[in-house]
């Protein structure tokens, strides 16, 4: 018996954020959506999320302001940065300051889907009180790769 | 993390059972996403070697898309060796930090451009802003600023206005929306669908911010022309610049478009990403619908136009420079119709060593108002050359310029404006094929057609299948032999899956060509009457290198290979990355054994990989070890008494009982996927390393002695050990002998979606050439059983997923035995001789005991 993953999706991109959000929900995870930092983090403060996915530019505060926002408050939630340029030191000091994956725009929306349901397993172990479920040995995530 | 674990050492008690597990299964979890992101990293490094080999171009943002991608999968992998053993390798992440930085000291540093722009003008971008202008405007503004050529003056509107445009009314997900409930299969579905969303663009207004940019361009581009021209309005998509696609004709341009109609031929523009033709280049080559950046440039008023290409497009060995040109403009010669003037000059020597003027009849020219039309020649002009020597020779020397600019063959298309000077149009990588490989025909070989024009190199089979109306596409099978009356662009969309192409009109420009060669799909044009020699439904090879149509399947002409060759050798662009990729694929941890395999001497990504994947097998295997925990710590497997070299994990119900002690009896076992594994490795015995040709011997020795990561000291090299994480229908399997390590997962239940093998197989002592055939020659074996493979450098990852669980069963015996059996075989590689019997003999073996 899996448990419900919860997502919060924060860009300023209406029609992606939309898009994604509608695929999400269709795999069973519950999502909301938030159109700037501050208005993620008020949501992150009231409701429970595992994952969070933000865009790197967004006005008002970054992507990565909001990130170590998130990790100072609330280290066990798991965090997707999405940035439209490859840049190689972001990516990694993204990581370095605690973000689950850093990906580059466009991505495709399964490659995406799968980090987001690796990111939710990844909370789904460590979390409080989880229910003793068997072993997770369902096929990896496809798409990003196997486990091999 | 591992609360249970954290608790107990710290003397708060000991943990539940339950709470155990959980530790334990969160262990497990973080373990296995460890070896994703290895299978991520390794294959994001098998890119880049790709990229390498310089046949397929590629630009300064593949680099920096591939080295940020790379880097962010290596360091998660350490991230996750440390949720294992936390603290434990801390010096990892010093190590990872000085690789880091001299990756980036190896690319020439670029000034970030300015951002969320809508609108540039043509002398503030060059190829550095492809990802904010498409490739072809970027290409252009590289041409005018960084090289001084003469370009049409303009601007272009970013991928910030089209994605505000795409905002307007939910325009994106509208278009996603009726993608996705389209059923398009058939070209006429893909035109319906294709016409809705042309549709719903024409009617969505384009944002203020976007006009005003619009305007405020066009109205400097005036002040700087002192008039009002008439613009040419091109697509520029990303995604041009990088993936080694040509996009030929797949997009738009529009010609002498009135100032008052830019707005809507921006949409017309933006609408084309959606036509027929790219949607289906797009789905097969697996590529998501691109950002369309839209250039506007003045349009040029031209005596004649042709294309440049730098290197003959189908012979890349060839030391010539082609240019065809024609009177009028260039689209005459771009569409690959009508006759023109054809041109070759020596790429060295820059003299001309061919003129071949054509009779040209008509020309296409400007209309006063808006558009273009074709016009007769007058008479005077239809047998002189269009093109005077000394714009050949100039048009020559720059092409080759921008070829070393771009550090890859170019494809340029040129205008000679009224005043004689050389202006350029478009400049890309050009679609190249490899020379012509002419086979002996058997005696016994049927000719059906000989001749044709060889517009994409190589030979195909497959049945005969005639394209003469829209009906007859839909019943076009994957394989076929496309035949066709001419080759127009509506082709393209079966193109890719032909096996070949015939048509009875056409020559080897336009569009339909390149994109045979894009593909790599042998394309015989201009064969008078094929239809009449060919018979629908027929088997038939096309020998496009010898310019015939044969009956049947003649091998002799199909298992012809060609050479690669690599075009960017030397260009800026690939030095870089030579330069970037010394930092991240060559490994120099080759022996876990050896005290060298350390942190400290990681000095590649690569090295980083391995020293993980090793220490994160080791660490899982250890847990438990302290009897704290006996339930989860790995047993010795033993058979019949005998201690084996294998060390099992039970992950949850993989034992028929629990083990009382240190080791587990083979009977006991209760994965039916281990089992099947150990049936195979032990169904014949192993007779020891192959018989080795001296040379092969002789390549271990020369790599041990001269790597000092290889300590040849007996008895650590041919260490042998395998780790095993079992439950009933699960099993992992980490193994080692000396040099070789393979990794294997399987799931075989009663759940046939589910069931899946995935293996991967790497290392040796030999150098990477025979590493390198070793990982063919596993690959190729186990393709004959079901699996899907690839092979990169000397890696092997192979695959099989969704069949019954007695089928999976069946090829864990024939992995096991590969597992077993090809251990040093990289010694013997060199030696087709030897290979090809052992290949045999292989086969045979495994047939003798796999009974299907």
């Amino acid at each position: 018996m899996e448990r419900t993953y919860r997502v919060l999706l924060v860009d300023d991109e209406e029609a992606f954020t939309s898009a994604l959000s509608k695929r999400l929900s269709r795999r069973g995870l519950v999502v909301k959506t938030a159109s700037d930092g501050n208005e993620g983090l008020g949501l992150i403060e009231s409701e429970a999320f595992d994952v969070v996915v933000l865009d790197v530019k967004m006005p008002g505060m970054s992507g990565m302001q909001v990130l170590k926002a998130i990790k100072g408050r609330f280290p066990d939630i798991e965090v997707i940065l999405l940035s439209g340029h490859a840049d190689m030191d972001d990516a990694v000091d993204s990581l370095a300051f605690g973000a689950f994956d850093f990906l580059v725009k466009p991505t495709s929306t399964e490659r995406l889907l799968c980090r987001i349901l690796d990111a939710a397993k990844a909370v789904g172990f460590r979390s409080n009180g989880s229910n003793g479920c068997p072993v997770d040995v369902d096929q990896p995530t496809s798409g990003s790769g196997s486990s091999m | 993390m591992f609360k249970a674990i954290t608790q107990f050492f710290r003397g708060e008690g000991a943990p539940s059972p339950e709470q155990l597990r959980e530790d334990f299964q969160a262990r497990y979890h973080e373990f296995r996403m460890l070896l994703t992101a290895n299978t991520n990293a390794l294959e994001t490094m098998a890119e880049m070697e790709e990229a390498l080999r310089g046949r397929v171009p590629f630009g300064f943002s593949f680099i920096r898309s591939r080295m940020a991608r790379v880097a962010v999968q290596v360091y998660a992998i350490i991230r996750h060796l440390d949720g294992l053993a936390p603290g434990r390798y801390t010096k990892l992440f010093d190590a990872f930090q000085g690789i880091r930085s001299n990756m980036q000291a190896a690319l020439p540093s670029v000034t970030k451009h300015v951002e969320g722009r809508m609108a540039a003008s043509l002398a503030e971008i060059d190829r550095n802003d492809s990802e904010e202008c498409g490739g072809k405007m970027a290409h252009l503004g590289e041409l005018k600023n960084n090289m001084n050529l003469l370009v049409p003056d303009g601007f272009v509107l970013t991928t910030a206005a089209c994605a505000k445009f795409l905002e307007t009314d939910g325009l994106r997900e509208e278009i996603g929306r009726l993608i996705q409930t389209a059923a398009a299969e058939s070209p006429s579905e893909l035109q319906i669908l294709s016409s809705a969303i042309a549709q719903l663009i024409m009617e969505t207004p384009v944002p203020d911010d976007v006009v005003h940019a619009l305007k405020r361009e066009y109205s400097a581009l005036t002040g700087r022309l002192k008039r009002r021209p008439h613009l040419a309005v091109r697509s520029s998509a990303l995604g041009e610049d990088e993936s080694g696609a040509s996009f030929a004709g797949q997009y738009t341009s529009l010609l002498n478009v009135h100032p008052d109609n830019l707005i809507d031929s921006y949409k017309e523009v933006i609408a084309a990403t959606y036509n027929v033709q790219a949607m289906g280049y797009r789905r097969i080559k697996g590529l998501e619908d691109p950002a369309m950046c839209v250039g506007f440039l003045e349009m040029i008023e031209c005596a004649a136009g042709g294309v440049v290409y730098t290197r003959d497009p189908l012979s890349e060995h060839s030391h010539a420079v082609l240019i065809n040109a024609t009177w009028g403009r260039p689209k005459s010669v771009v569409d690959g119709a009508g006759l023109v003037d054809s041109f070759v000059i020596g790429r060295e020597t820059m003299d001309i060593l061919s003129r071949d003027i054509a009779s040209k009849e008509t020309c296409e020219m400007v209309m006063p108002t808006e558009g273009m039309q074709t016009c007769e020649l007058p008479p005077d002009r239809i047998n002189i050359p269009s093109l005077t020597d000394s714009q050949i020779i100039e048009l020559a020397n720059e092409a080759m310029r921008t070829e070393t600019q771009f550090g890859y063959p170019q494809d340029i298309e040129f205008a000679i404006d009224m005043t004689g000077r050389v202006i350029f149009l478009q400049a890309r990588a050009v679609m190249l094929t490899p020379a012509p490989l002419v086979a002996q025909l058997p005696d016994d070989a049927e000719i059906l057609i000989k001749g044709g024009i060889r517009a994409s190199g190589g030979s195909g089979v497959g049945a005969v299948h005639m394209v003469t109306r829209r009906a007859d596409a839909m019943t076009f099978s994957p394989g076929n032999v496309l035949v066709a009356p001419q080759p127009t662009p509506d082709l393209a969309a079966l193109l890719p899956s032909a096996s070949a192409i015939v048509t009875e009109q056409g020559s080897a420009a336009g569009h339909l060509a390149t994109v045979a060669r894009e593909f790599g799909i042998p394309a015989l044009f201009g064969v008078k009457d094929a239809m009449q020699y060919l018979m629908p439904g027929h088997i038939a090879t096309v020998d496009a290198d010898g310019r015939r149509v044969l009956s049947g399947v003649v091998e002799d002409v199909l298992k012809m290979e060609c050479v690669d060759e690599n075009l960017m050798e030397g260009s800026p662009v690939y030095e870089s990355l030579q330069a970037v990729m010394k930092y991240i694929t060559p490994l120099h941890l080759l022996d876990p054994d050896d005290i060298a395999f350390r942190p400290s001497n990681c000095t590649s990504l690569h090295d980083i990989t391995r020293f993980c994947h090793e220490k994160a097998v080791a660490e899982m295997f250890s847990f438990g070890h302290s009897r704290h925990f006996p339930r989860y710590e790995a047993k010795q497997l033993h058979v019949k008494k005998i201690p084996k070299q294998f060390w099992v994990v039970d992950l949850q119900d993989g034992f028929k009982r629990e083990p009382d002690d240190k080791w587990v009896e083979l009977g006991e076992i209760g994965s039916i996927p281990m089992l099947a594994l150990w049936r195979g490795m032990n169904a014949m015995p192993w007779e020891g390393p192959p018989a080795m040709n001296g040379r092969g011997f002789l390549s271990v020795m020369f790599e041990a002695s001269m790597n000092p990561n290889l300590n040849m000291t007996a008895g650590t090299n041919f260490a042998f050990k395998n780790y095993f994480m079992i439950s009933r229908e699960f099993c992992s399997l980490q193994s080692r002998f000396g040099f070789h390590f393979c990794s294997a997962e399987a799931l075989t239940g009663e759940h046939e979606v589910e069931n899946y093998i995935g293996f991967r197989f790497f290392g040796g002592a030999a150098e990477p050439e025979r590493r390198r055939m070793r990982a063919k020659f596993v690959g190729d074996i186990l393709e004959e059983y079901g699996f899907r493979t690839r092979v990169w450098e000397d890696s092997l990852a192979a695959r099989v997923e969704g069949r019954s669980q007695k089928y999976m069963v069946r090829r864990l015996e024939v992995l096991g035995h590969v597992i077993m059996h090809t251990r040093q075989l990289d010694m013997i590689m060199k030696d087709r001789v030897q290979v090809r019997a052992h290949k045999e003999k292989m086969m045979e073996d495994i047939n003798s005991f796999f009974r299907g």
